[in-house]
């Protein structure tokens, strides 16, 4: 078997676990885990698994910069749009950054949607600039 | 209102809906290099962007969760978290006929602040070189000017013959030589030289020889100075033969100078060892090999099929001490079609250019000569060796027979008329004319002494008095009877000239 297929299997079989449980089931569902990986011996796999972890959660997550706070209708909408492009599965964060000025900025670890006043003005200047 | 129309103007062309983008981060930037995270549909040396400082950079290491990149320009500017986008473009860069004059960076960014470059097409850097059905032999001579050169280790169009040898021991004397050699060829090549790593002053100076002796009506430099980025160190090679090959492609000739491969290893050790990929042998990567032979397989002598273009390259290579079983040394000469060998203890024994003809080789050998001076060198290299040998033995013996005299006499005298001083290509026929007198016997009676002034006095009086010799010889690439005869007929006159002055 291949030691990383093993690892990422388990960092994947422990976040179904998780999912949409309460924090104390949580709690729970991770201490029967660890004991599990200790009658197994495989104790020594966890700060892999942590990582593996880590970066799928990664992979999940998208942020969405705003400039300020916006009406729960647009946030729902937007959010939609989304996921509907980028996949059902991500988690959206939404983050305040003022200096992006206006309009939104969607990034992810791969992709980048930018519909922000700031990135139209540098395209401008851009192009100002080499023409 | 002007400045505002035309900059309203401007803007409606911009086509500024948002679309989606792939971008990665940067985790970590290290001495040239930047290790990036996303990115995750990246191909291999695809250029990529680093949005909030406009720096370019390509991407040559793919593993499992990020990409390493060499950076083209500044990395100090460059953070981490900053943004890096994909720009779908391997690393390219224009050729065509405009930058024939030009000075220009391996992207094709003009150095020489003559204006932009105007060019439609452009090549990738890395291309495989042309395969086996698409070849020929080589068959076509590449005079370099320099009369040892090509009567000994003759060099062919497609060819790669290396030039080896420690440091100042006029390695690039004999390459920015046989480029202003090519001023006088029917057949022109396109001249590609890729200085890596050198001083900018030398550089500079190299530019303004080219000048001088209008050889920049034909050349390109494809400049890598010391002071730019290492990335550039490694590309500009590759940079060259692909400005090589959009000639060779269009069935002209073109010549790549590599000045030097030592540097260009240097650098690629240097991006593998930041990349983190094992060293091997002298710290260098296991490629260290490929790296040499995909770029030099790139030269070659197309079929008629193909328009019958070539490249030839002269890599240079920098020995330390004169060792050529160094590692990288060894790999070029394996990789080359022969090399000439510039040896620094031939050069204080007053030999002038200092190649030692005992390891210096053509592995095309004469067929990549014209017919004169197959006739010719053939007994050159013959009368050579043996003069070699016999004054190996006369470091034993004092006394010698008049028959072994003769040899060595003849022999000191032939090393004597292949001393060439720089900057002095000579064209073909002329070398011809002199080699030919020497083989000959004819200058026997002349003292060691004298040689340098009668070669000079030999071809202005040809010159002077039958021109047609020279230009019988350079139409033909022959030396037949008749111009033979002539030819026998001026040498003569001269030499008993030169024996009446001895006379007074």
């Amino acid at each position: 078997m291949n030691p990383l297929k093993d690892i990422q299997k388990l960092a994947e079989i422990l976040l179904s676990l998780t999912e949409g449980k309460s924090p104390k089931e949580k709690e729970k569902i991770i201490k029967d885990f660890l004991l599990v990986l200790r009658e197994k011996n495989k104790i020594h796999l966890l700060s892999k698994i942590l990582r593996e972890l880590r970066k799928m959660e990664r992979k999940r997550e998208v942020n969405l910069f705003l400039a300020k706070k916006i009406d729960e209708e647009i946030k729902k909408k937007l959010k939609e749009t989304i996921k509907r492009i980028l996949g059902k599965e991500k988690e959206i964060k939404i983050k305040i950054d003022e200096n992006i000025i206006g309009g939104f900025l969607v990034k992810s670890e791969n992709f980048l949607i930018d519909a922000s006043i700031k990135g139209l003005l540098n395209k401008v200047y851009g192009h100002l600039r080499t023409s | 209102m002007g400045t505002f129309e035309l900059l309203k103007k401007e803007i409606e062309k911009l086509e500024l809906k948002p679309k989606m983008e792939e971008i990665g981060e940067v985790i970590e930037v290290k001495d040239g290099i930047a290790k990036i995270s996303g990115l995750s549909n990246i191909e291999n040396l695809e250029i990529i962007k680093f949005e909030e400082t406009n720096i370019e950079g390509a991407v040559i290491n793919l593993e499992e969760d990020n990409v390493g990149a060499i950076i083209f320009g500044d990395f100090s500017k460059i953070k981490e978290g900053d943004t890096v986008k994909r720009t779908k473009k391997v690393i390219s860069c224009p050729v065509g006929e405009s930058l024939i004059g030009r000075v220009i960076d391996p992207l094709g960014n003009p150095l020489d602040g003559k204006g932009e470059i105007k060019t439609e097409k452009f090549y990738p850097l890395e291309r495989v070189g042309p395969l086996v059905v698409d070849r020929e032999p080589v068959n076509f001579p590449l005079h370099t000017g320099i009369k040892l050169v090509d009567a000994l280790v003759p060099i062919g169009r497609g060819q790669r013959e290396l030039i080896l040898g420690d440091r100042i021991t006029g390695k690039s004397s004999l390459a920015i030589d046989t480029i202003l050699k090519q001023k006088d060829e029917e057949r022109r090549p396109i001249c590609i030289y890729v200085p890596i790593g050198q001083k900018e002053s030398k550089i500079a100076r190299t530019i303004e020889i080219f000048q001088k002796f209008g050889a920049m009506d034909y050349t390109i430099v494809v400049s890598a100075p010391a002071s730019s980025p290492t990335s550039f160190w490694y590309l500009a090679p590759y940079s060259g033969a692909t400005q090589g090959e959009y000639f060779m492609d269009k069935g002209k000739d073109a010549l790549v100078i590599y000045d030097d491969l030592t540097k260009h290893a240097y650098a690629w050790r240097q991006v593998a060892l930041v990349l983190r990929r094992p060293p091997g042998r002298e710290a260098y990567p296991g490629d260290i090999f490929y790296l040499h032979s995909r770029l030099l397989e790139r030269a070659a002598k197309l079929n008629q099929k193909r328009g019958g273009g070539s490249l030839t390259a002269l890599p240079i290579i920098e020995t330390q001490e004169g060792d050529i079983t160094a590692y990288i040394p060894t790999n070029v000469i394996s990789i080359c079609d022969g090399q000439i060998y510039f040896d620094s203890s031939l050069y204080l024994k007053g030999q002038r250019p200092e190649v030692n003809i005992g390891l210096s080789v053509s592995r095309v050998g004469s067929v990549a000569q014209t017919k004169a001076m197959k006739k010719v060198a053939g007994r050159l290299k013959l009368e050579l060796a043996q003069y070699m040998e016999l004054e190996h033995f006369l470091k034993f013996i004092e006394e010698v027979d008049p028959e072994t005299r003769k040899r060595l006499e003849r022999g000191r005298r032939m090393m004597e008329i292949l001393k060439q001083e720089k900057l002095q290509p000579l064209p073909f026929e002329r070398e011809l004319a002199i080699i030919y007198a020497g083989i000959e016997g004819f200058l026997d009676e002349i003292k060691i002494e004298e040689i340098k002034n009668f070669e000079k006095d030999l071809l202005k009086t040809i010159e002077i008095q039958k021109p047609e010799i020279f230009k019988i010889i350079k139409k033909s690439k022959d030396l037949d009877l008749a111009t033979k005869v002539e030819l026998d007929k001026m040498i003569k006159e001269l030499v008993k000239r030169y024996a009446s002055a001895k006379g007074d």
